[in-house]
């Protein structure tokens, strides 16, 4: 007997943990209705299953703000689900790192656009002409920066990094400048890997140099088209607390900053309002160090504040590629939701953490750069779901 | 079809344990649309709504597609206090796809409706349009945030037809 196939679900208009593509909804009886609430931690990342019935747009992330707003960064997100079956994996996309504002209890969009993250950092006090990195793991379209502070007599340009292991994406360098006379030198260098690629990379320099100071970030959401994304660079250097690179008029509205800075000796290296901080390191012997800052948006005064000492600043202008929808296959993954602090509220239920990890099951903490590049699935911390996710229509 | 149905995109989700009561209209001439995702092709042939306790006024039922523009609409019904009311409408012939489903009156009049959160409604998708109603549901609509914590009971009723 001829049985017609079931019709093909298709995805909600508001994707979001309680719409027909998360757990909740059939769970409805077991919370109250969405109240108003502050995050109840700040750098906190929540995840929540959906599965994408077909293939979908996302025409912008949202949230649903609480009666109070302001002061805090929302970042929402979309990650894989992991190969192992372990919950989320890596990050497919994101919203830009945006601060709340908009009207209390009602949604606030953030339009697809550029989203910042952290990869790795470390330091090495050894001489050297070879620094090599942690293990990290690069996926194709993804910009990724490397940003080095090196120390010598004469401290040396980068001359290439690579990697021991085949396959390793062609690193460029975008931006660099020498400081504290010649003693020290701070640089960028971009790549953007054609398929995905895990090892170690190797910073190498044609000359002996004392230490070294890196990090490594991820930029998704970028035209990578001609030169990485790298639209314009700018450098400075100087004495003082406040280490500076000037860039030229940005070319859209929709381009995000990077700056990387060096300084020696070593400092704290704090973000100024605006960005966030992706790392801060330093070496002990020569002390210097190495910190990276990012906005999602344009900033020709791109600067970050040290204790006073002599420092090099590099900078770039990264291109958008623009807030058109972000097309994902029907596919099984997890919405992720990231606030920096805890005055912004929003509307969200509170349930018990068993039925919490029972719904959702992962939350990660002490994300100070915000969504990660790879999530590490911890068991539910929370007993809190906000309402946020993505729409998949223009809507009003 | 009706915004808290398994059919409709996204389920009243939000507000969906409280029991509907007889609740002004929240503006004259105003619409309110919800989101709905049909899956298989369907025939609506009717619609309904049930109104509370005070009476007068109209109400037209309709169904819209994403940019505003009227497919479908009962026309304007004459209301009757505290009444389910059933109205039969022209069958339209309703494709799989993305589309809004509409209601609007022209007075503040009751309509048995819950109350969640206006932020609530708009994060599962609702629109409004504060001047919807002229003589009816107007032939195109503009859809904006909604400002409104109003869910109506209303809705099509719907028969499946094969491809």
């Amino acid at each position: 007997m001829y049985a017609p196939a079931p019709p093909e679900q298709r995805t909600s208009f508001f994707v979001t943990p309680f719409s027909m593509e998360g757990p909740w909804l059939e769970e409805r009886l077991a919370y109250a209705n969405p109240t108003s609430a502050t995050y109840p931690t700040a750098n906190l990342a929540i995840y929540t299953p959906i599965i994408v019935p077909k293939i979908t747009s996302i025409a912008r992330w949202f949230w649903l703000n609480g009666a109070t707003v302001g002061t805090d960064y929302v970042e929402v997100g979309l990650y894989r689900e992991s190969p192992t079956g372990a919950g989320p994996g890596s990050l497919l996309a994101a919203g830009p790192r945006t601060l709340q504002a908009g009207t209390a209890n009602f949604c606030q969009f953030a339009n697809p656009g550029i989203h910042g993250t952290n990869v790795t950092s470390g330091s090495d006090d050894t001489d050297a002409t070879v620094y090599t990195t942690a293990s990290v793991t690069l996926k194709a379209g993804v910009l990724y920066l490397i940003s080095v502070t090196n120390s010598a007599a004469s401290a040396a340009a980068i001359s290439s990094i690579d990697s021991a292991t085949g396959g390793f994406p062609t690193f460029t360098s975008r931006s660099t400048t020498q400081f504290n006379g010649t003693a020290n030198r701070v640089s960028i260098w971009s790549c953007v890997p054609t398929e995905d690629w895990t090892g170690t990379l190797r910073i190498n320099f044609g000359a002996t140099q004392t230490a070294a100071v890196w990090g490594v970030s991820a930029y998704y959401g970028v035209d990578t088209t001609t030169n990485d994304g790298i639209v314009q660079n700018a450098v400075g250097t100087g004495t003082s607390v406040t280490p500076l690179a000037t860039l030229a008029a940005f070319g859209s509205a929709n381009n995000a900053t990077v700056g990387a800075f060096g300084c020696a000796p070593s400092s704290t290296i704090t973000a100024s309002a605006g960005y966030v901080k992706f790392h801060g390191v330093s070496s002990s012997s020569p002390a210097q160090s190495n910190g990276a800052v990012f906005r999602s948006d344009n900033d020709t005064t791109v600067d970050c504040t040290i204790t006073s000492n002599p420092w090099g600043a590099c900078a770039v202008e990264i291109k958008s590629r623009g807030t058109g929808p972000i097309v994902i296959p029907e596919d099984k993954y997890w919405l992720a939701f990231h606030c920096s602090g805890t005055t912004a509220t929003f509307f969200r239920i509170s349930v018990t953490l068993t039925i919490a990890r029972f719904a959702i099951g992962y939350s990660q903490a002490a994300l100070t750069a915000g969504l990660p590049a790879a999530a590490t699935a911890a068991q539910n911390s929370q007993g809190v779901v906000p309402i946020f996710g993505f729409t998949t229509i223009a809507s009003p | 079809m009706s915004p808290p149905c398994d059919c409709a995109i996204p389920r009243l989700v939000f507000g969906g344990t409280a029991s509907g009561a007889s609740t002004a209209w929240p503006a004259a001439n105003a619409g309110l649309f919800f989101p709905v995702e049909i899956i298989e092709r369907c025939v609506a042939y009717g619609a309904f709504t049930a109104s509370g306790i005070t009476a007068g006024g109209n109400f037209d039922l309709g169904i819209f597609d994403t940019t505003g523009n009227k497919l479908a609409s009962t026309g304007a019904t004459a209301r009757v206090a505290s009444s389910w009311q059933s109205v039969a409408m022209a069958d339209y012939t309703w494709e799989p796809g993305d589309y809004y489903i509409g209601m609007a009156c022209d007075t503040t009049g009751t309509i048995i409706a819950t109350a969640p959160a206006a932020g609530l409604c708009e994060a599962m998708g609702v629109a409004k349009d504060d001047t919807a109603y002229s003589s009816g549901l107007s032939a195109t609509v503009t859809y904006v945030r909604t400002t409104y914590a109003y869910v109506p009971v209303f809705g099509f009723e719907t028969q499946s037809v094969p491809i």
